[in-house]
């Protein structure tokens, strides 16, 4: 019994290490959540219930009025867009003559979040895309207001996203106003920016932008809102501190986005990389 | 089913299965901390009913599963269920004729070591510290532990796993 015992802590142990410092379980894992995936489903019963009465049970006259707004939101858009693309040829006309391309729109795919409080302490959401729609890890995730986060961990039909505010996440930003690079890395609630010094131009409000340096983020997403700048002369750096953008916390639908390639232009697409590369060391 | 010595595993799957949904079902932001540790209590239940079937090897297997639902470190949950389901099959016979005040409040402490041996693994693996209302949630088993017991043992008895 106790012999059972030790030997099975040990085989746990040996699992945490293996699971915790290397990758070798990650397959296993895949296996284990696909199998759960009915679990997942199970549990967001509910809340799909809820939503199918809510868009069900409604009075004709809400429906009508949704519409509208719809309608006019969609018209603004629409004409915003009309803007957009003109300065999207300028750019891109302005980018070929300094002799740098920058990628084009990949494949994007909504997927919704499942509603499930599955995380003991991380901050993280489920998917219900998974590898079958070709999701990768460390893909990028997006919704309306800017980027959300990446992809952590891919089983046949679910996905495990980690959010932007989490401890262990990071990513390489530049302040919208001034183009000052940074890194903005999670605490749990809000986002702060590492190592930078007292001197630096950032004021609050300043909107922070993905960099694409990183490569796992695309270029120009929103990010975060700087929300204080506390600059203290005993402390090496600024406090600076920014909340994310994105309805991190009541996103419902997400956007998942893949990289730009052409598939009959594999080669191609390898030297437009390393042109982007030098693009994005010029600036 | 298979023998008289084996009657209804699928039972106890089930009621596992069951407390697996339980424990990643949506609730409100605000209740969180009040959520008991579903799979905790059933898992007691069952080793303390019968614990020359219900033993390690469920333990870690469970302990696994439960792992990969929440993403956490692969082999935790194992740890932390073999270690209680050890002491529960050394002291299941004192526990069975506690009365029901004294079974509830012992596992009040098992919740606690429980919550103390997760909390510590997941600390090891690099997990933000925590609250103390992340402790709340022992009271919690403790006090839904009479009703789990006796409808727990009804349906034991009624599809006469033994």
């Amino acid at each position: 019994m106790v012999l059972q015992l030790v030997m099975s802590l040990i085989l746990a142990a040996v699992l945490m290490v293996l699971d915790y410092r290397y990758d070798y379980l990650s397959s296993a894992r895949k296996g284990v959540s696909t199998v759960l995936a009915p679990i997942y489903f199970l549990a967001n019963l509910p809340n799909e219930v809820a939503a199918w009465a809510d868009s069900n049970i409604v009075s004709r006259n809400d429906l009508l009025n949704e519409n509208r707004r719809l309608k006019d939101e969609l018209l603004i858009l629409k004409a915003q867009n009309q803007r957009l693309i003109g300065l999207e040829s300028e750019n891109a006309r302005l980018r070929a003559l300094l002799g740098s391309s920058r990628t084009l729109r990949g494949k994007r795919v909504i997927a919704e979040v499942l509603n499930i409080d599955s995380s003991l302490f991380a901050n993280e959401l489920l998917l219900n895309k998974g590898s079958l729609d070709g999701v990768f890890v460390g893909q990028p995730v997006v919704d309306a207001e800017g980027i959300m986060g990446q992809v952590t961990e891919v089983s046949t039909s679910t996905s495990r996203m980690i959010l932007l505010n989490d401890q262990k996440h990071a990513i390489p930003v530049r302040v919208d106003r001034n183009g000052v690079r940074a890194i903005a890395q999670g605490n749990g609630r809000t986002l702060y920016l590492r190592h930078l010094p007292n001197t630096i131009d950032i004021e609050e409000g300043d909107l922070l932008l993905s960099s694409g340096l990183g490569q796992k983020f695309p270029d120009g997403y929103p990010v975060a809102k700087v929300i204080s700048v506390v600059r203290q002369s005993a402390q090496p750096y600024a406090e600076i501190l920014a909340e994310p953008t994105a309805n991190i916390n009541r996103a419902n639908h997400v956007l998942l986005l893949w990289p730009y390639h052409d598939p009959e232009q594999g080669s191609e697409s390898k030297t437009s990389d390393s042109e982007l590369e030098g693009g994005d060391n010029a600036e | 089913m298979q023998n008289k010595q084996k009657r209804g595993t699928w039972v106890i799957i089930l009621t596992l299965l069951i407390a697996l949904i339980l424990s990643v079902i949506p609730l409100p932001e605000s209740w969180l901390p009040y959520r008991p540790d579903w799979l905790l209590l059933v898992f007691s239940y069952w080793v303390i009913a019968l614990p020359h079937r219900i033993g390690l090897l469920w333990a870690f297997i469970w302990g696994l599963i439960f792992d990969a639902l929440l993403g956490s470190t692969l082999g935790m949950h194992s740890f932390t269920l073999c270690v209680i389901a050890f002491i529960l099959q050394l002291n299941y016979l004192r526990i069975r004729i506690y009365p029901i005040w004294k079974q509830a409040l012992t596992m009040g402490g098992f919740s606690l070591l429980y919550l103390a041996l997760v909390l510590w693994l997941s600390r090891v693996t690099g997990s933000p510290e925590s609250d103390l209302s992340y402790w709340i949630s022992s009271a919690i088993n403790a006090l839904l532990w009479p009703w789990l017991f006796i409808l727990l043992r009804d349906i034991r008895r009624y599809f006469k796993v033994s």
